[in-house]
């Protein structure tokens, strides 16, 4: 484990975005076609896999900070807390079990963000069936929202897979210097 | 799979389950029954608000950019539309003007100063939006210190679009009148064919038309495609006379009663920037 304060500052900074960026994104573009077709952009989660990806070998505590922002991300955006609060460690949880058994390559690392967005969307659901948020029953959320909402984030993570790896590396190479 | 669930895991496993049932349980109770939230959710909000500034303001300016862009291109076809829409207006402006010119002796005579109709407006910005599939949430940029308090109604131009259900010292939460949450408060709303009047409530949207439903209805009245649909200011939070939409179809079940009426609402509820919270005079 290599412990290193700039790295850390950089996966905080990149989770505020991707925070940010989710609520921005879904105001600004209007993520739903003929008025059935849902997406949901899930960037905060897709930045939390990638960090537990990208930063195996560094002691950035990315479990104590997926607490930190599963609640704001509750308290903020949602407005009932115990949702995300948990899916988002769940997530960090289950990426680290997976990665045991996967190589994080590309293909794969895309693979691994599929069952976690599917592990995302079907706690979500169940639990907001649970406290009356949702109303929607069970397969419209499978045909309508569970699966265009898989193919917009697997889309943008594919798109931003690269980039991240380069910013991340960019930044351990200087320190190693 | 024997080792995965090891006594020590499914004990944390079942802990987590339990506190975060008995959390989800709290704070929806929280959220119904009292006027703002705990302190310290309060304080997280208006903190995450104010620095969510960093990515809201570049965002928008781009995408204010692309629109800019392309309204410039309908341009000459809306003046010409527009120039006809004017002559009306102003006609309409100043019979409007002597009417609550009118209006106001009136009631000064009658001694009423306030009615259902009479309203405060608070002007804000559309921060952001809840991303869910199910949750139609839009964060403002005003809160407590601007006047605003839960329940409060809130109006784009165009018409109706939701009520303030969370308040925070410099932000706010509304729910979109086309959210489903079957626990929320329903917005009592009229509607009149022929000078009878249909009361009733708006208790969501069909999900495979968007189109909002009312409900609740107790006339036999038969209403016509078209006819407009106004808040009727019953229930004492809600002004009387804001414009939610027109019905698009009523359907009769078969004891004869309008069961569902389907409104087109006014406002467009998936590109919102900037909102009205209205209160009404107190």
């Amino acid at each position: 484990m290599i412990k290193d304060t700039k790295i850390t500052l950089i996966f905080v900074i990149g989770a505020f975005l991707s925070f940010f960026l989710d609520g921005t994104i879904t105001q600004i573009f209007n993520l739903q076609f003929d008025n059935t077709f849902l997406m949901v952009p899930y960037l905060t989660i897709m930045w939390f896999v990638m960090a537990v990806i990208f930063l195996k070998d560094y002691d950035v505590k990315i479990m104590i900070w997926s607490f930190v922002f599963g609640y704001v991300y509750d308290s903020y955006y949602i407005g009932i807390i115990g949702i995300f609060l948990f899916i988002i460690p769940l997530i960090v949880f289950l990426t680290r079990y997976l990665l045991k058994v996967v190589n994080p390559f590309f293909f794969s690392s895309i693979l691994i963000f599929f069952i976690d967005i599917t592990v995302v969307m079907s706690i979500s659901y169940c639990l907001d069936r649970l406290s009356k948020i949702a109303s929607i029953s069970g397969s419209p959320f499978l045909v309508f929202v569970l699966w265009p909402t898989l193919i917009f984030n697997i889309l943008i993570y594919a798109i931003m897979y690269f980039p991240i790896q380069k910013l991340y590396n960019f930044f351990k190479i200087e320190w190693e210097n | 799979m024997k080792k995965f669930f090891s006594t020590k895991r499914l004990f944390i496993i079942i802990l987590i389950i339990i506190i975060s049932v008995g959390l989800i349980g709290g704070s929806t109770f929280i959220r119904k029954n009292k006027s703002t939230p705990l302190f310290i959710q309060q304080f997280g909000n208006d903190v995450v608000a104010f620095t969510s500034k960093i990515v809201v303001v570049p965002t928008r300016g781009i995408s204010n950019f692309v629109k800019s862009t392309g309204n410039l291109l309908n341009t000459y076809k809306e003046n010409d539309h527009l120039k006809k829409q004017t002559d009306k207006l102003t006609a309409t402006q100043v019979k409007d003007e002597a009417i609550q010119d009118e209006n106001k002796k009136l009631r000064e005579q009658l001694n009423l100063t306030k009615t259902l109709t009479s309203y405060n407006q608070i002007n804000a910005t559309v921060v952001s939006r809840t991303p869910s599939a199910w949750q139609r949430q839009l964060i403002i940029d005003k809160g407590q210190n601007d006047g605003i308090k839960k329940n409060m109604a809130v109006v784009v131009n165009k018409g109706l679009v939701g009520k303030i259900i969370e308040v925070n010292r410099n932000n706010s939460k509304v729910q979109l009148i086309t959210d489903n949450n079957p626990d929320s408060d329903k917005f009592a709303v009229q509607t009149s064919n022929k000078g009878k009047t249909v009361n009733g409530l708006i208790s969501g949207t069909s999900s495979s038309s968007g189109k909002l439903v009312m409900g609740s209805t107790t006339t036999k009245t038969s209403l016509k495609n078209g006819n407009k649909v106004i808040t009727s200011g019953l229930g004492g939070i809600t002004p009387k006379g804001l414009y939610v939409g027109e019905i698009y179809s009523s359907s009769k079940d078969s004891s004869g009663l309008p069961s569902k009426i389907y409104i087109r609402p006014a406002a467009n509820m998936n590109d919102i920037d900037v909102v009205t919270v209205v209160s009404k005079n107190e």
